[in-house]
Formats: C-alpha cells, structure tokens, sequence
C-alpha cells in the first residue's frame, strides 16, 4: 500500500490521503497540474477542474492557500468537481476538508518559468 | 547569420561553463534563486518568405538564441529564431544600467557578409563575395511608458563604409500565457556601404562588382524600414513555442540597383520587399 501511495505521489497525477480509517479514501485529482510562465514572476494564467472522490457521504470544502473561504462546499454528497481559472505566480494548494476543517486530500499546482528574474536586458529583452 | 560564427560563439559559451540555470519549477515560492546573467536555446523552425534578394522559398531551418553578461559587464549575444528582433551576433560591454535604461559598447555588424549575387541571362549565378560590415558603436535600450526602444550608432563602420545607425520601438503584451509584439525598426544605410554591396564598377581596374552590360550605379544613402509581429508561448520551462511575420521595406537605393533590378526581372517570384513567415519550437538550456 506504501508503495502503492508513493508512486502516486512521484507521478504527481493524483494525491492521496488515507484519514484513520483506511477504509474510505478520499482522492483530489487536478488539472493541469502545472503552469509555466515565460519569465519568472509573471503571472500565470490557467483554467483548472479539480475533481475529489469519497467513499461515505459527508459535508467536504475545497479550499486554496492563501485564501481564508473555501473556494466551494458540498453537503451529503460523495463526489464534486470545480472549475477555474487562475492567475498566480507562485505554487497554490488545494486541499479537501471535512466539516471539523481536518485535510482529507491535497494537491498542488506548480508554478514554473522559463526564464529567471534579471536586471540584466539580455534576459529580459531575450523575447522582444 | 554566419553559421561559423554561431558556432564558435555558441561554443565559446558552453566551454566556459557560464549557461544559466534559468530553468526551474518553483519548489516553493521561497525558494531564493540567483540572478539570470544569461540563457542560451537551440530550435528548428519552419520559414516562408518572398524578397529582393533570393528566390521565393520555404523549408526548415536550426538556429542558436542566447545571450550571457559577466559579473563584469562583458557580454555576448548570439541572437536567432524567428522572433528575434535584437539583431547581429554582437560582443560588448555594459557602460551603464539603472532599472529601465542600458547602454552598453557594442562590436556588432550591420550588413552580413553573404555574396552579392546578380543572375545572368543564362540563369547561372556570377557571385561576388562581400565582407562583412562590422561596427564599433553605441547601444542604449530602455523602457519608457511601456514601449521598449533602441538606438544603435556608430560614427564610423568598417571599411570606411560610412556611418550607421539603427533605431527601433517595439510594444510587448501578454494575453493569457501567450505573449504578443510588434516591432518597428528604421535603419540608415550609408552610401558607403550600400555601394560595396550593390553598386555597379565597370572600370577596368575593379574587381568588385564589374559586371559587363549592366550601367555603372553608385548607391546613395538609404533608409530601410521593418516591421515584425511576433507571439511566443511557454509550452514547458524547456520548450518555447515562436511565430512570427516580417515585412521589410527596401530602400530604393537598393532596389535601383542594376543587379536587384535584373535579379527582380530574372528571379523566381521575387519582390521588392520582403516578407517572411517564421514558426519554431525551441528548447530552453
């Protein structure tokens, strides 16, 4: 099961979290699950759908770092999709919680560049 | 862009072991990173173009992008690929740099050194092989009210072909992940050196350009004018997607050239100005 787990993770299509009871899994799947940027510290711009799976019914929200509210919350459900569109210029989190806010299943939309910052214009004029 | 000089530039980047890591995800958004002093990209593309100077074509070609400056402000750019604008291969140095303006001592050329071809009746080819026009000058570059804008000039070019100066103002946006330019550019070509090239020397002591039948033709001074649009998208951190349009206008000191004007009679589908479509992939070091 270990290995079942960290071969998830090393492929980075799907983070998986086993609550206590391993009995009911909760998946959090995203895509794409990474968004490249010409010049390091641009904006990024993405549409997402995030998709999360639970085997029970229950009260879960879908929240994001580095904001306070849930991007959304469903009741007595066991699955839920959600789509967006993104700007952002570092790594975000999503994670899903049940109603004690207790992270069920995280994933991460990565942030990348092609180009590092510089003050020099052979860098930053490189794309005229 | 002379092939030979690409290569030994390109080399004389990678040899000394100064590519930049400018490639990386973002392990976390604190992660400290150095500054980039350089990059360096390899891409094969896919052309079209019509003009003056060759026959209408298309077909697929390779190019080397890149660029690096030392702690002590030497710098080397071997620019290429269908979206850049910033002009020769080029060695110098960063006289002064604030937050928007550069001005930096350039060796550079501003004619490449292909042969002057003028076709004969017969179709065959009589070939001249030109030197190229190389300059000492001055750059400055800088971004102003969201326009970026450059001016190159030099007193004095190689061969005593006259002065030269380059201006050019281009405009950057970016829609979405894409991102868009235009860019105009006017070059004042010297009389100088524009008659090396395409001027026309009968006298019995020349060996430049003596073609017998054509009219003698000393080339005044002349403008040339550019436009390019590009895009360029992030496909991954290594892989650049480029395209891009270029239309340039020919000055009439060159297009009433004995030699142009026969190569525009004889040639296949040519015109006197000349436009170019460009796509290319490239990968990012």
């Amino acid at each position: 099961m270990h290995k079942f787990i960290f071969t998830l993770a090393f492929t980075g299509i799907t983070l998986v979290h086993y609550p206590a009871d391993a009995s009911t899994p909760v998946t959090l799947t995203l895509s794409p699950q990474q968004c490249v940027a010409l010049h390091q510290g641009e904006y990024c711009h993405s549409e997402l759908t995030l998709h999360w799976q639970a085997d029970t019914q229950g009260h879960y929200c879908l929240t994001q770092s580095n904001r306070e509210q849930p991007l959304k919350c469903w009741q007595k459900t066991t699955a839920g999709t959600l789509t967006l569109a993104l700007k952002f210029n570092q790594n975000v989190r999503f994670a899903l919680q049940d109603n004690q806010q207790n992270t069920l299943a995280s994933t991460q939309l990565t942030y990348a560049w092609v180009y590092n910052k510089s003050k020099n214009t052979r860098v930053r004029w490189r794309m005229f | 862009m002379n092939k030979v000089m690409i290569r030994t530039l390109a080399g004389c980047l990678s040899l000394t072991g100064l590519i930049s890591q400018t490639l990386q995800a973002a392990e976390s958004p604190q992660d400290p990173h150095t500054e980039s002093k350089g990059f360096i990209a390899v891409g094969v593309g896919a052309f079209a173009g019509q003009g003056p100077f060759g026959d209408a074509s298309a077909g697929l070609g390779y190019f080397i992008n890149g660029a690096y400056e030392w702690d002590n402000g030497l710098f080397v750019e071997v620019p290429g690929g269908p979206n850049n604008i910033l002009g020769s291969t080029s060695v110098g140095y960063n006289l002064y740099r604030n937050a928007h303006w550069d001005v930096d001592f350039l060796a550079s050329s501003a004619h490449s050194g292909a042969d002057t071809k003028y076709i004969q009746q017969d179709g065959s080819e009589l070939r001249f092989t030109k030197n190229p026009t190389n300059y000492l000058g001055v750059r400055f570059r800088g971004i102003w009210s969201g326009l970026r804008f450059q001016l190159i000039a030099t007193p004095k070019l190689s061969d005593d072909r006259g002065a030269y100066m380059s201006s050019q103002i281009s405009k950057h946006w970016t829609i979405k992940n894409w991102h868009v330019f235009s860019a105009y550019r006017v070059n004042y070509l010297s009389g100088d050196m524009l008659n090396y090239y395409y001027g026309v020397n009968n006298t019995e002591n020349n060996s430049n350009n003596r073609i017998s039948g054509l009219p003698e033709y000393i080339a005044s001074s002349g403008l040339s004018h550019s436009l390019h649009l590009g895009v360029t998208y992030p496909l991954t951190e290594h892989w650049l997607f480029d395209a891009s349009l270029r239309y340039y206008h020919t000055p009439s000191a060159i297009v009433d050239s004995p030699i142009i004007q026969s190569n525009l009679a004889r040639g296949d589908n040519r015109s006197r100005n000349a436009l170019g479509l460009g796509l290319s992939v490239s990968y990012v070091f």
